[in-house]
């Protein structure tokens, strides 16, 4: 190729479309303009492969390695920011069908980022200036980005120096880095495995290719809050005391701070006073648990402003009444939110599939390079003991029934049959106090139930025999 | 009723098409006018034409495609459109099973696409103004023509010129001087074999030569000659090309003197790829002309032929042929003029070559001298990029052409410069910068939003990622220093990897029960992945022995009981480690401490890391008993030798290949162990608190005790 060429294919892959470069394998070259997203949406159970050609690009924080295949097999949408002008190279396996790339437009999102950008480096500051970093409480509606700016931040705070934030997600219906059905925390200290939708392995006996991490999980098992506020906030302060005594412990920690992914809480319809009372409570519960110094609300703009839904007003509220104690510790901020440009609207239907995603890779592990072996254990009837957290229909009833306790399960067929039940570290004949105060010690998927027989079969992810345990049934169930 | 019209329509169309078997205008003007007059079957029409460029046979795809020209430039509009959807297709199809002229007529054809000709003069200038059809489906066939006229550079350039003898002549001229060239240059240094072959070659194109001023030969027969001659030349000149930057190379180092060796570089460099560029025939297109790139490789070798032999009244080194040489050479005509009037006839080729690079050398050199004492030239620095760009090319010219190919990419230039701004920005600006504070909220602040400096500061969004500068090519994280901490991580990636494939389809790996609160709260997390702290796998489940230590059956590694850890012989010891980025990190959790001992039978179960196992021929109950009472006495070797030889397997999480004894304070290096095919650390072990010391320090504390 003489030099006139080479000049020329710079300048029609400068005007930003895609080109057909290499007309074989379906291969596509697209080139990022700096400060640009690219969203990708992937179809069920396609593959698409990506490679950074040069520049920097990012997803949701953690940056790619240039001239490395990255692999997409079950997360359908994702996004690429380049941060420099990026050059990348994509294609499909044994799919005709090729995944949806929209560009965001630009305007909108940049302002976002800058926005995120500074939020960051305000938190850094704080990290770097005093002993006790940031605990950042981000909070906000349904599908306003909530998890994804948690993920954002977290990835930041490693980069410039190792901090080690702890990552706190308090939204059951999420499995990151666990299952779905639990409240988690997690220590982040290295960088996010971007192509897993649950963010990356956890606690695994082999190696992986990215340091797998140690949550500290607390089973909900319900997917809904409000069909037991009380339950959720007890298993709430339960985790902040084992997060703050770890927190207490490690000076790096402390200086790290957390990010708080929470669930949106508002976002029932028909949602009575008795139940917006919990919810305040919920969320003056989490800032002074986890002693919350910034508070970051994630807003839809919208040009009615419906205050019965706003989170800024709870909080003002809150902060006014119970909270006004701390309340000149709290700095709060406001991120609005363009829908459609900042965030990707997801439906339950993706939901579910990522809570599948987060079971399976629970016990199978992600087929690409981490592969793991569960096993199959039966037990008898007799031998399980397991409970279930108490549904409230409505808030009233809830409000009758003092204790947020757990209530024994029947072990037969129709309870069991292909259920998820986390394993407490609650020895199996404790009472329901010490069960729902004990952490989890993993998870079960109940395969087979035979009532004629007294016999169940549970997939358990280590090898060896059914922990002599008590079990928690939560509402999660799988099927193979 | 309009269907039967339809048909008839529509078969008279094809028929017409169907005669078409020759370059016939006539026919082409009438099947314009045609389909002009039954607009309303446009689409059938255009599908009928472009079932006629498909079909038929390769000679007379061309003329089709005529059709297609002329109904579009006559009717336009529907059918531009129309036509537009398969254009691109169609034309790369027909363009790559045609022959050379053809494909030159195609070529032809889709200039007057690009620039419709100028045929109504003044009188419509805007219709002239617009390319024919759709700018993405013409930009689709020049990239497919320029990919096309790279690949078959040489087809096309066979196409071109028609063979005629005094041409023929000329070529051969060129060959045999380039031969000498070679010879004069391999003769210097001494390559006899290269030497003996050159001159045949020379003797056997002196006698060609003989031959065609002999007689008159067939166009064929030219033609076949040509072709050959097309070929060596391609040949000869790549490898005389070689030759010449060699020798320039050794001229340079003998011409420069000392002093000036830092100024003068750059003109000189300039001035040798000037003359290697116009020496060669090779093309060096600079994109202007990318629609006809034939035409150009045809120009240029014409350039060169004329030039050289002094046969044509273009100038010897035309200005146009580089851009590179483009401001030198046009500042000097008297120097080029000059060249000119060399006697050619008398000259030999080769001295002919060598006075023009004297000539060359002299003017540009006298140019740039009395450029330099008139303060009229700007000299880069030494730190510029011109002076790198030339550090860079004086160290690797193989090849011109290399030599541009060579350059770094725009990006990576690019890349450099925002490294350089981002260094700029140290950590302490950005702490001390009054930017990005949080201000604490009152309930009365109503503005919120300012609360945050909503800045686009692009500085700091760089440093964000370029504090660190040395990313890792494997995962993306980021380092500061390339030498040692990158250089860790990419050997735990190493070793990761290699643990990776050796494990595949060997060991079972499944997930690990999850931490209890306590175990959590103590797990150290820069320790937390290391996998050999809280792992334990089913070899240690299957051993029956086991289990009599377990105080829960299943799980294994939670067997640690606190208080004992205060027994340990070493505690006195283990002080909290201040550093918490340390690898040495304290694992205050007795649990670590034991389950590490866990991990010895962890990756292989006939392995036994600790070799006084081996030696010893300790029964199994043994291996076990020492590892979980781990925390009341520590195992005994019998022999010294015995201890010399133990060894920890570094774990997956050590960024570090290297590790200070906790006790000596002696770093540990890690070497790989054949045996193990795994890296660790020699005479060392880890202690219950889970720091790594030698193992002698360890045993001789323990004696003393």
């Amino acid at each position: 190729m003489s030099v006139g060429n080479i000049e020329q294919a710079g300048s029609i892959s400068t005007d930003y479309h895609m080109e057909d470069a290499l007309n074989n394998n379906n291969e596509h070259l697209i080139t990022i303009p700096r400060e640009h997203e690219l969203k990708f949406q992937l179809l069920p159970d396609q593959q698409l492969i990506i490679e950074i050609v040069y520049g920097i690009a990012e997803i949701f924080g953690t940056e790619l390695a240039n001239n490395i295949k990255y692999i997409f097999n079950n997360q359908d949408i994702f996004s690429i920011y380049a941060v420099d002008k990026t050059q990348l190279k994509w294609y499909t396996k044994e799919s005709a069908v090729e995944p949806m790339i929209t560009q965001s437009p630009n305007s909108a999102y940049a302002e976002y980022k800058i926005k995120i950008y500074n939020l960051h480096f305000a938190l850094d500051k704080m990290r770097f200036t005093s002993s006790q970093g940031p605990n950042v409480l981000v909070i906000g509606g349904k599908n306003t980005g909530k998890t994804t700016l948690c993920k954002t931040l977290v990835s930041y705070a490693i980069k410039v120096k190792n901090f080690t934030p702890l990552y706190v997600n308090l939204n059951p219906t999420d499995g990151i880095f666990t299952p779905p059905g639990c409240l988690s925390a997690t220590t982040i200290y290295d960088i996010l495995d971007v192509t897993a939708p649950n963010w990356g392995q956890s606690a695994t006996t082999g190696v992986t290719t990215i340091p797998s991490t140690q949550p500290i999980i607390k089973n909900f098992g319900l997917e809904y809050i409000h069909t037991n506020y009380s339950l959720y906030n007890t298993i709430l302060s339960q985790l902040s005391i084992v997060t703050n005594s770890k927190i207490m412990k490690d000076p790096l920690l402390r200086r790290s701070g957390c990010i708080i992914d929470t669930p949106s809480l508002l976002d029932k319809s028909d949602m009575g006073a008795n139940e917006k009372e919990h919810v305040n409570k919920i969320i003056s519960q989490i800032i002074k648990l986890y002693n919350v110094n910034v508070i970051v609300i994630l807003k839809e703009e919208k040009d009615d402003e419906d205050n019965s839904n706003n989170y800024e007003e709870i909080i003002k509220q809150q902060l006014t009444s119970s909270l006004s104690s701390i309340k000149d510790s709290i700095s709060l901020l406001t991120l609005p939110i363009v829908k459609k440009s900042n965030v990707v609207e997801i439906d339950d239907v993706y939901k579910r599939f990522l809570q599948r995603v987060a079971i399976r890779d629970y016990f199978y592990g992600n087929s690409l390079n981490t592969v793991l072996s569960p096993y199959t254990v039966s037990s008898s009837f007799n031998k399980l003991t397991v409970w279930e957290p108490v549904v409230y229909n409505n808030d009233t009833d809830e409000d009758k029934n003092e204790e947020p306790k757990l209530e024994p399960v029947t072990v037969n067929a129709s309870n069991l049959q292909h259920a998820i039940v986390a394993i407490t570290f609650a020895e199996r004949n404790a009472d329901p106090d010490t069960v729902l105060s004990s952490s989890i010690m993993g998870f079960g998927l109940i395969n087979e139930v035979n009532d004629t027989r007294k016999k169940l079969r549970i997939l358990i992810p280590v090898p060896g025999q059914m922990p002599d345990k008590a079990l928690i049934l939560t509402q999660y169930r799988y099927l193979e | 009723m309009t269907n039967k019209s339809e048909n008839v329509v529509l078969k008279e169309f094809s028929s017409m098409l169907d005669e078409l078997t020759f370059n016939s205008g006539p026919i082409i003007a009438s099947l314009a006018k045609f389909s002009e007059e039954h607009i309303e079957y446009s689409q059938q029409i255009v599908e009928l034409v472009e079932k006629k460029i498909t079909k038929s046979v390769p000679k007379q795809k061309l003329y089709a495609i005529y059709v297609l020209d002329s109904i579009c430039k006559n009717v336009g509009s529907p059918y531009t459109i129309y036509f537009s959807r398969n254009l691109a297709k169609l034309f790369k199809s027909t363009y790559l099973i045609v022959d050379n002229k053809t494909r030159q007529s195609l070529i032809n054809t889709f200039k007057t696409w690009v620039i419709p000709p100028n045929t109504g003069g003044t009188n419509d200038p805007t219709s002239n103004t617009y390319p024919l059809f759709d700018q993405d489906v013409l930009k689709n066939i020049e990239n497919f023509l320029i990919r096309a006229s790279a690949l078959h550079e040489r087809q096309i350039k066979m196409v071109t010129p028609k063979p005629t003898i005094p041409l023929l002549l000329k070529e051969i001229d060129r060959l045999i001087m380039i031969c000498n060239n070679i010879v004069n240059i391999t003769a210097n240094n001494g390559s006899a074999t290269q030497v003996e072959k050159t001159n045949a070659k020379i003797i056997l194109l002196q006698e060609l030569r003989q031959e065609l001023l002999k007689r008159e030969l067939p166009q064929e027969a030219l033609k076949q000659v040509q072709d050959q001659l097309t070929q060596n030349f391609v040949k000869e000149q790549k490898y005389s090309l070689q030759l010449q930057q060699q020798q320039q190379q050794q001229q340079k180092l003998v011409n420069i003197s000392p002093p000036s060796s830092q100024l003068q570089q750059f003109p000189l460099s300039q001035a040798n790829k000037n003359i290697l560029f116009s020496n060669s025939s090779i093309p060096i297109n600079n994109g202007a002309n990318i629609n006809a790139p034939a035409v150009i490789n045809n120009t240029s070798d014409e350039f060169s032929n004329n030039g050289i032999f002094g046969m044509s009244q273009n100038p010897l080194f035309p200005s146009t042929n580089t851009t590179a040489n483009n401001n030198i050479s046009s500042t000097i005509p008297n120097a080029s003029k000059a060249t000119d009037t060399i006697n050619i006839s008398r000259t030999s080729p080769e001295e002919f070559i060598h006075q023009l690079q004297e000539n060359k050398i002299n003017n540009l050199q006298k140019l740039y001298n009395s450029l330099k004492e008139n303060d009229l030239l700007y000299i880069p620095g030494k730190e510029s990029i011109v002076g790198l760009c030339n550090n860079y090319l004086s160290s690797n010219s193989i090849d011109s052409i290399d030599l541009i190919k060579n350059l770094p990419p725009l990006e990576l230039l690019n890349n450099l410069v925002q490294d350089s701004i981002s260094i700029k920005l140290d950590l302490n600006a950005f702490i001390n910068s009054s930017n990005f504070q949080l201000n604490n909220w009152t309930i009365n602040n109503t503005n919120i939003d300012t609360n945050i400096s909503i800045k686009n500061d692009n500085n700091y969004v760089q440093f964000l990622y370029r504090y660190k500068p040395c990313k890792c090519s494997m995962c993306g994280k980021r380092y500061v220093t390339k030498s040692t901490e990158l250089n860790e991580h990419l050997d735990w990636h190493f070793r990761i990897n290699k643990k990776l494939k050796n494990n595949r389809n060997k060991v079972l790996q499944s997930r690990n029960w999850y931490l209890n609160d306590d175990e959590w709260i103590h797990t150290p997390n820069s320790n937390n992945n290391d996998t050999d702290a809280i792992v334990f796998n089913d070899n240690s489940v299957s051993n029956g022995g086991m289990n009599e230590y377990n105080n829960h059956a299943n799980v294994n590694h939670r067997l640690f009981d606190k208080n004992l850890t205060g027994n340990l012989s070493i505690h006195g010891l283990a002080q909290e480690n201040p550093n918490p980025f340390s690898f040495t990190r304290i694992n205050d959790t007795a649990a670590a401490a034991a389950t590490s001992s866990n991990s010895d039978n962890n990756n292989n179960n006939n392995s036994r890391k600790r070799s006084f196992d081996h030696n010893t021929n300790i029964r199994d109950n043994d291996f076990i008993t020492p590892l979980h009472n781990v925390n009341n006495k520590k195992h005994r070797p019998d022999k010294i030798q015995d201890i010399n030889l133990m060894f920890e397997v570094i774990p997956d999480s050590s960024n570090s290949m290297e590790i200070e004894c906790y006790m000596c304070k002696d770093v540990i290096q890690g070497i790989y162990n054949e045996d193990e095919g795994q890296w660790v650390w020699p005479n060392c072990i880890k202690t219950d608190d889970g720091n790594y010391c030698h193992a002698t320090c360890y045993y001789e504390i323990q004696q003393n005790q």
